[in-house]
């Protein structure tokens, strides 16, 4: 919402080299990957209560049991048997082979690291619906579309390898009570997945030729990240106790004033000043203690026609978190 | 002093006002940013319909922020009427106070009055050793002060002046600010003008001293998002000047008790600056068109080596009172910048007060029990400075 990598508007006219094009679509991952999400990062502050890691294993559990389905279906896509030969190990990686017990499996090893039922994990029974509502809408993106599409979308994998990383390296310190033996899947993929990525990524930037490939790399990137996104606040909402309902608004040190002299709004706090820009001005201004999170992100949406919708939803987000965590929003 | 164009102003505009409501105080801080010589005017304070009048042409002028700072504006009888005003104008207001003179119903009354936040000067976490850089008991009185602001929801900011005597505290004066519940912790090292300028060799601190506190309001920083820290070093630790009020005359109007518009607290020091006064002209007069704001403003005036530095417009040459008074011309690079022909002084100033802690544990809180520094302090009513151990002068608001 603020200074972003170009939108897809913008993109038109000029084709990207193919270094422009993945330095494009690594910016979506730093502006947009779900590491920047507030349940995300009070995960690796240490803030989670047990309760909230094991929401957020058992959701994340479903979400593991669809990964062969949608490899599945993205195989189904590929006439080129080379592309085939690639892709039919991620399904084995997740569903296991020989003596290999597979991803599935060793995500069902966390839950019962973090406390869980390793049944009642399988049986989906702390699943919500808005977590199985957006995992079942990424089998639906491969169902529909191309195979270059659903390759674009797995290139979130790039940005896994600093939260897969940061997770083996915050949890022992941070939930101590996590049985050591669950951290093979997080283990696990940071061998298997650098290789996959790095075939995703080449097949991509070789495909990627024309603008209107270019543009959709960057709009399955970013679905997928709208994706996962909407995933960890399905969860925050189920299992972080008061975040569903929260109505933020401004603490009382803060205040909203629009400068006639600046044409702009400002918020005033003690001994400084901040000017929001065309962007975060909306957001602060919903801010008002009568609107969810959701409700001020639907009602942001269609006063930004021209932004990808889950750029508002991702960027309004960011924002509130971080001037909460200042301590300006409440 | 011709007119400067326009387009020259564009880029200034005063966000903040500081309102010196009065130079009384009961405190006697040796490091108080009054001049040392209040004039022989200084009963001659700004009426309540002046103040109002000034906070409406401030707003008009694009001022945002108001500080309510003195000596201690509590020592006002009509400051809930200053306070209201400053709310009536649309002034975000900050009553910057040394917290020693009100009830709780006096400050629940400057609330209601549309008082927005309060900053509480605290002198050190060490009860004695507060009360003994104050001149006066007041450190209970202060710790009453920050849990009414709590008790009232008014957004508190802690306010710790560092120096010699009190860096070594650094760890306590965080937990203090986290206990009081600030929302946020100013820990600005004393800067020698006015009265700090008399004890500087009692003030200043050792390099070691600074690198202690400096890392640990770091790290406080990063342990507590929600409270804003800030840790601003003395400028004679710093090779590089600081862009002193973000400019001269840049972004900051200062108004004394009397109602002389100056550019900084220490402008007066200055020779032969004529300072206009509230009382004869509109404020927007005064800063579009007086002499004094626009004297230093951009970099006609400067002389080398700022002339042609590069930083000429980061910096703005530095502070031009540090530059008087310690090189005889305001127009002089600042001292502290190592570019000047006159750092060695501020170099010398430093070695001394390394050398002294070479001599003296600091450290485990030792600045406390070794025996007190000669110290100046400030007085009122003002009739020249005191030493340490005379008899404390009684504040009168009457």
């Amino acid at each position: 919402m603020t200074e972003k990598a170009p939108t897809a508007e913008t993109m038109d006219g000029d084709v990207m080299s193919p270094a422009e094009l993945e330095a494009s679509i690594r910016q979506i991952g730093t502006d947009y990957y779900h590491d920047k999400h507030p349940f995300h990062r009070r995960m690796y502050r240490g803030d989670l209560s047990k309760e909230e890691i094991q929401g957020w294993v058992a959701n994340r559990f479903y979400y593991q049991t669809r990964i062969p389905i949608k490899d599945g279906l993205i195989l189904s896509k590929a006439d080129d048997k080379e592309v085939r030969r690639e892709w039919i190990h991620r399904i084995t990686d997740h569903d296991g082979h020989d003596k290999d017990r597979g991803g599935i499996e060793l995500w069902l090893d966390l839950a019962e690291a973090v406390g869980l039922h390793r049944g009642e994990t399988a049986g989906l029974k702390l699943l919500t619906p808005d977590a199985k509502a957006a995992i079942d809408s990424y089998v639906d993106f491969v169902t529909i579309h191309p195979l270059f599409d659903c390759v674009a979308a797995s290139l979130t994998e790039l940005f896994a390898q600093d939260i897969h990383k940061g997770r083996l390296d915050s949890w022992p310190e941070h939930y101590p009570w996590v049985d050591q033996q669950g951290y093979a899947y997080f283990k696990n993929r940071l061998k298997q997945a650098p290789p996959d990525v790095k075939w995703g990524l080449e097949f991509v930037l070789d495909h990627a030729t024309t603008t209107d490939l270019q543009r959709r790399t960057r709009e399955a990137v970013l679905y997928k990240c709208g994706l996962l996104w909407d995933l960890a606040t399905a969860i925050e909402e189920g299992f972080s106790p008061g975040r569903r309902d929260w109505k933020p608004k401004l603490a009382r040190k803060a205040k909203l004033r629009f400068d006639e002299i600046d044409k702009a709004w400002f918020l005033l706090l003690p001994e400084r000043g901040l000017k929001l820009n065309e962007s975060a001005a909306p957001v602060i201004k919903l801010c008002d203690g009568e609107h969810t999170r959701r409700e001020i992100i639907d009602t942001l949406i269609p006063d930004f026609p021209a932004a990808n919708p889950r750029e508002v939803k991702i960027s309004a987000m960011i924002f509130i978190d971080q001037f909460e965590e200042q301590g300006i929003l409440e | 002093m011709t007119e400067k164009p326009t387009n020259q102003l564009k880029n200034y505009r005063p966000y903040n006002l500081v309102a010196e409501l009065t130079y009384k105080c009961p405190l006697q801080c040796p490091y108080c940013s009054n001049p040392t010589n209040y004039g022989e005017t200084f009963r001659d304070e700004l009426s309540t319909e002046d103040w109002a009048r000034v906070f409406r042409e401030a707003a008009a002028l694009g001022v945002m922020q108001v500080g309510l700072t003195g000596g201690e504006p509590g020592a006002r009888r009509d400051l809930p009427q200053i306070t209201k005003a400053a709310a009536d104008a649309g002034l975000f207001s900050m009553l910057v106070t040394a917290g020693t003179v009100f009830t709780k119903d006096k400050l629940a009354n400057l609330r209601d009055q549309g008082l927005d936040s309060a900053q509480l000067s605290v002198q050190d976490s060490d009860p004695k050793n507060s009360d003994f850089i104050a001149g006066v008991p007041s450190f209970d009185k202060k710790m009453a002060f920050a849990s009414w602001c709590h008790e009232l929801d008014l957004p508190l900011t802690l306010n710790v002046v560092l120096h010699r005597l009190n860096l070594d505290h650094i760890d306590d004066i965080l937990a203090m600010a986290k206990e009081i519940g600030a929302h946020r912790l100013e820990m600005a090292n004393t800067q020698y003008y006015a009265w700090a300028l008399e004890n500087r060799e009692a003030l200043l601190p050792s390099a070691e001293q600074l690198e202690r506190a400096r890392a640990a309001a770091k790290q406080a920083k990063a342990d507590n998002p929600k409270m804003e820290v800030l840790f601003i070093i003395p400028d004679y630790y710093s090779d590089l000047p600081k862009p002193c009020m973000g400019g001269w005359g840049s972004q900051v109007i200062l108004i004394s008790p009397t109602g002389k518009v100056l550019p900084c607290h220490a402008a007066e020091v200055i020779p032969g600056m004529v300072f206009d006064n509230v009382r004869d002209k509109s404020l927007s007069d005064i800063w579009r068109h007086s002499e004094s704001f626009n004297r230093f403003r951009g970099t006609d005036w400067m002389v080398e080596p700022c002339r042609s530095c590069d930083r000429r417009e980061i910096d703005y040459g530095g502070c031009r009172c540090q530059a008087l008074m310690l090189t005889g011309d305001a127009a002089n690079a600042d001292p502290t910048c190592h570019l000047s022909s006159h750092h060695g002084i501020i170099v010398e100033a430093r070695d001394a007060a390394n050398s002294v802690a070479a001599n003296s544990d600091t450290a485990n809180g030792g600045a406390a029990t070794r025996p007190p520094p000669e110290m100046i302090y400030r007085t009122w009513p003002p009739r020249g400075p005191r030493k340490a151990g005379t008899e404390p002068a009684g504040v009168s608001a009457t």
